[in-house]
């Protein structure tokens, strides 16, 4: 039977090697690099980002007292480490641009047209509104994790992936033939029957 | 139970992009830069360590030199005539003394080391 997070975290404190935290590391470290991906970091940042996040874990392990769930504690960091490296950048303007096209080949995920699509649809949401909806229906965070990741309130949090979902139904209702849709995902009904424009 | 289908959207299709990235060695990347971090600030806390243990021991020489009136008063003393005489004579104190403040400079090195991860 696998340990729990808390488990590892716990035998991660008491270890002096690193035996516990690699385990972490494998578990979660495929998806911390998919969500900065998502977020809108190319392959290198995301994976730079990934790996000063999981050093800094290692780091402030000590001070991780369980009260929030060891992912939330995790995507919190890697949040921060997002808003601190690429939105600078892209402030900057290279990827800035680059994602207000929403066409980065660095950015899309090279899983096939649609997923180009979604990743487009994702880069026209705005940063909270993104990492909600990565958090809550992708990563699978509960919203109240996801509230403590972002740092933001529950109810807010809880506005942003709705609001997230409807710009993203929206974006490939009016981008995406229904023909190239997964066979799961034919149809994207809105919760007001209304289609929305961008 | 995902009742959205941009839910389960985005689910499939984050999966497929965790899934990809999963045996790429990038944990091996991870544990192997923890590992020279580590080693670097565990070289780097012995050196600090080492340099303050080699200061505070250099210091003694001089602190003893100014306590030399009162132990040759205390040579005056009949009761604490043999312990002076035995400091002031044998000139072992200021080196035992600076041993020690090296020991526990040393002593706190290591416990800060053991601390460290």
């Amino acid at each position: 039977m696998a340990l729990s997070d808390t488990d590892l975290v716990m035998l991660a404190k008491a270890a002096p090697d690193h035996a516990a935290f690699d385990a972490l590391v494998r578990r979660h470290q495929g998806a911390l690099r998919a969500f900065l991906r998502k977020l809108g970091a190319d392959a290198t940042q995301a994976d730079d980002l990934a790996q000063d996040t999981l050093i800094k874990a290692y780091r402030r392990l000590q001070t991780y007292q369980g009260g929030a769930s060891f992912r939330s504690w995790l995507y919190a960091i890697a949040w921060r480490e997002f808003l601190q490296g690429v939105r600078k950048e892209r402030a900057a303007a290279r990827l800035g641009e680059a994602m207000a096209a929403g066409m980065s080949e660095e950015a899309a995920p090279p899983t096939g047209d649609f997923s180009l699509d979604l990743q487009r649809a994702l880069a026209s949401l705005d940063d909270l509104e993104r990492a909600s909806v990565l958090l809550c229906d992708a990563v699978g965070l509960s919203h109240g994790e996801a509230s403590a990741a972002l740092g933001a309130p529950l109810g807010s949090v809880k506005t942003y992936v709705a609001r997230a979902r409807e710009k993203l139904r929206a974006f490939l209702d009016a981008n995406v033939p229904q023909a190239d849709r997964p066979a799961s995902v034919v149809d994207f009904p809105a919760n007001d029957g209304v289609r929305h424009a961008l | 139970m995902r009742s959205d289908p941009i839910e389960t959207l985005l689910a499939t299709d984050f999966a497929a992009a965790a899934a990809e990235l999963e045996n790429d060695g990038f944990t091996a990347l991870v544990l192997e830069r923890l590992t020279k971090a580590q080693m670097t600030r565990q070289a780097l806390i012995w050196i600090a360590g080492g340099a303050g243990a080699l200061i505070a021991g250099a210091q003694f020489a001089g602190m003893t030199r100014l306590f030399s009136p009162l132990v040759a008063a205390m040579d005056q003393t009949p009761a604490l005539g043999a312990a002076a005489s035995n400091l002031a004579t044998n000139a072992v104190a200021p080196q035992l003394f600076a041993a020690a403040a090296i020991a526990v400079a040393f002593a706190a090195t290591a416990l800060v080391l053991q601390g460290e991860r």
